[in-house]
């Protein structure tokens, strides 16, 4: 699947403006400033009603208007298109539209056009803490999974009213106690659904996580991703069911368990202290953790492995090709890095790719420019518009 | 606008104050108000006004109704053994169309939710224990099932946790209505999670 056209309105940086894209390698130049990641993020905005920048979407009307509107043309299979127009004005929020009927049910419309960040914070997901670690992991199972983005959802407004009744209560009565157990049953209903699917799909993301190193050409860096989730312990190695897969009924049944377990501290805290918003994902290279001892090369190197296997995965549960956005994601490489990535981009991948960066040097060079790899010097489109 | 009639203007203001009725529509409802005969106009303030003066809520099921106890729990043609819990009044209207259902109700008036700072003691939950308990005076049968039909959501489904556990104790069945496709639906137009769900809530036809 890849973008043909995208027109924006009072987005950010641009007032009003058109370009059409090439299928395979798109590399936006330019100043700072002169608004490269907007392309980027009004491609994510089309692709999942919101931004990669910021989660608050008034930031992004350009000043002096009530509303942005982004257009767009999806290509699939080379003859399906499909047009997808998302508009956001401050007094009536957000409307997408998909062949100029509006969606109604915006989750509906996640997945449908899978897409893949490539950004310098990516470090973060190797590097910080677990939360971006479950960010990523999300982001790319509730692109791969309706009902997992239900379950999670569903999860995470169940867990605000149990962390609410828990603030609220002024003694520990029976009635608070049931009303409490009564939340927790629901936090586990829905978190139960979200642990196994985290469960059984990360053994997927590490088999494409090992690939995408051998891509990298580092194939003697053997890489493994494991799911540690409290409730039900380090199932990933077996160590707590001997070995042995869990049912969605016993994670149900453990995760109840744990929060009754949990129940006088997080009373005494006013916070749930077990499920899915608390899970570990680690990383390990050669039986190692890679937070302790990786240099910040080898984090690098990683966060993009691990996007690569995302891009993997995505297309496998999708069946279409996401498209790769890479917001300066090269800056921070050497040439010989950069012109590896181009290489696997454009001859092994084959999907379409957006690159933005300050220093083209190495990419311009090895790219052969005309369709279906399009240059776009922003200043100089910019300038014609305001010539004209 | 103020070259045209006060009253109208008024009219209009009135109706835009009802939900999901925009400037427009309550203009357009205004100027039809205008071309009503006179007497049917009346009927329909005097029904507005009614609903205020004599609708009360039953003193058994919560339910709004003129009569208390309202004409469900008072009809002897009800089975009085079979209790449907539901959230709001219109949630009976609802089940009263289907003509099938010959049960009760009991009206919650809501359901749990922290967030909005409801609890089980700002619902008729007290009313619905006693009722199991002991029958009220006018209520013939014990209570032999209480069908839970709070709506399929996150506070929906943890209000009839709670009132299964609370009702454990009692020597009654308590149920929950079935969640899957509506009927005559079009599997391809299902929300992914009603899908899943019913899916997952086959059941088998030998």
């Amino acid at each position: 699947m890849y973008i043909s056209d995208l027109t924006l309105s009072a987005f950010r940086a641009h007032d009003d403006f058109k370009i059409s894209f090439g299928e395979r390698i798109n590399l936006i130049t330019g100043p700072n400033g002169i608004g490269k990641t907007n392309l980027l993020e009004a491609i994510h905005y089309l692709c999942l009603t919101k931004s990669f920048v910021s989660a608050r979407d008034a930031t992004a009307i350009r000043e002096g208007s009530d509303e942005f509107v982004i257009r767009g043309r999806f290509v699939d299979g080379g003859t399906q298109s499909r047009s997808v127009s998302l508009q956001y004005s401050k007094a009536t929020g957000k409307t997408l539209q998909v062949n100029k009927a509006t969606v109604e049910r915006v989750t509906g419309h996640v997945g449908l056009l899978p897409v893949v960040v490539f950004s310098p914070d990516d470090y973060g997901i190797t590097a910080g803490g677990p939360e971006e670690r479950r960010r990523f992991l999300d982001n790319m199972l509730c692109q791969a999974s309706k009902t997992y983005l239900a379950d999670l959802q569903n999860f995470r407004h169940a867990l605000k009213q149990r962390n609410s009744l828990l603030v609220q209560a002024t003694s520990h009565t029976a009635t608070f106690r049931s009303q409490l157990d009564a939340w927790s049953s629901e936090v586990v209903r829905h978190g139960a659904r979200v642990i196994n699917r985290r469960r059984t799909d990360i053994s997927l993301i590490n088999s494409y996580l090992h690939d995408s190193l051998e891509q990298l050409g580092l194939a003697n860096e053997v890489p493994e991703m494991r799911y540690r989730s409290v409730p039900v312990g380090d199932v990933d190695r077996g160590t707590s069911s001997g070995g042995r897969d869990l049912s969605l009924e016993e994670i149900e049944e453990r995760y109840f368990e744990a929060l009754v377990e949990a129940g006088s501290n997080d009373m005494a805290r006013r916070r749930t202290s077990v499920g899915p918003h608390r899970d570990e994902l680690e990383l390990f290279v050669n039986g190692r953790p890679l937070r302790n001892y990786a240099s910040q090369g080898q984090h690098r190197t990683f966060a993009m492995a691990l996007k690569l296997a995302k891009y993997h995965y995505l297309y496998k549960l999708c069946e279409t090709k996401p498209i790769l956005l890479l917001d300066d994601a090269f800056d921070h490489l050497d040439p010989e890095r950069i012109a590896g990535y181009i290489h696997l981009i454009q001859d092994k991948l084959e999907c379409q790719a957006f690159i933005t960066t300050a220093n083209p040097g190495v990419i311009e060079s090895i790219v052969q420019w005309g369709d279906p790899n399009r240059h776009f010097n922003l200043s100089v489109m910019i300038g014609a518009l305001e010539k004209e | 606008m103020h070259k045209t009639s006060e009253s109208v203007q008024q009219l209009i203001e009135q109706f835009s104050k009802l939900p999901s009725i925009g400037r427009k529509t309550a203009q357009r409802l205004a100027a039809f108000v205008l071309k009503m005969p006179r007497n049917e106009v009346v009927e329909m303030a005097e029904a507005l006004v009614a609903v205020k003066d004599r609708v009360k809520f039953c003193s058994i099921c919560h339910n709004v109704t003129d009569h208390d106890p309202c004409s469900i729990c008072s009809s002897d043609r009800r089975d009085a053994s079979l209790v449907c819990v539901v959230e709001e009044s219109s949630d009976v209207m609802a089940i009263e169309r289907t003509n099938d259902f010959r049960g009760i109700y009991h009206v919650l008036g809501g359901v749990i939710s922290p967030l909005d700072g409801v609890g089980p003691d700002d619902l008729s939950i007290r009313s619905l224990v006693a009722r199991i308990a002991a029958p009220a005076e006018g209520e013939s049968a014990t209570v032999r099932e209480v069908i839970l039909a709070m709506n399929p959501d996150v506070e929906g489904d943890t209000t009839a946790y709670y009132l299964s556990q609370l009702l454990q104790p009692f020597d009654v069945t308590v149920t929950r209505i079935a969640r899957g496709l509506p009927i005559g639906g079009d599997l391809e137009f299902a929300d992914e999670a009603t899908l899943a769900r019913a899916i997952e809530g086959r059941i088998g036809l030998q």
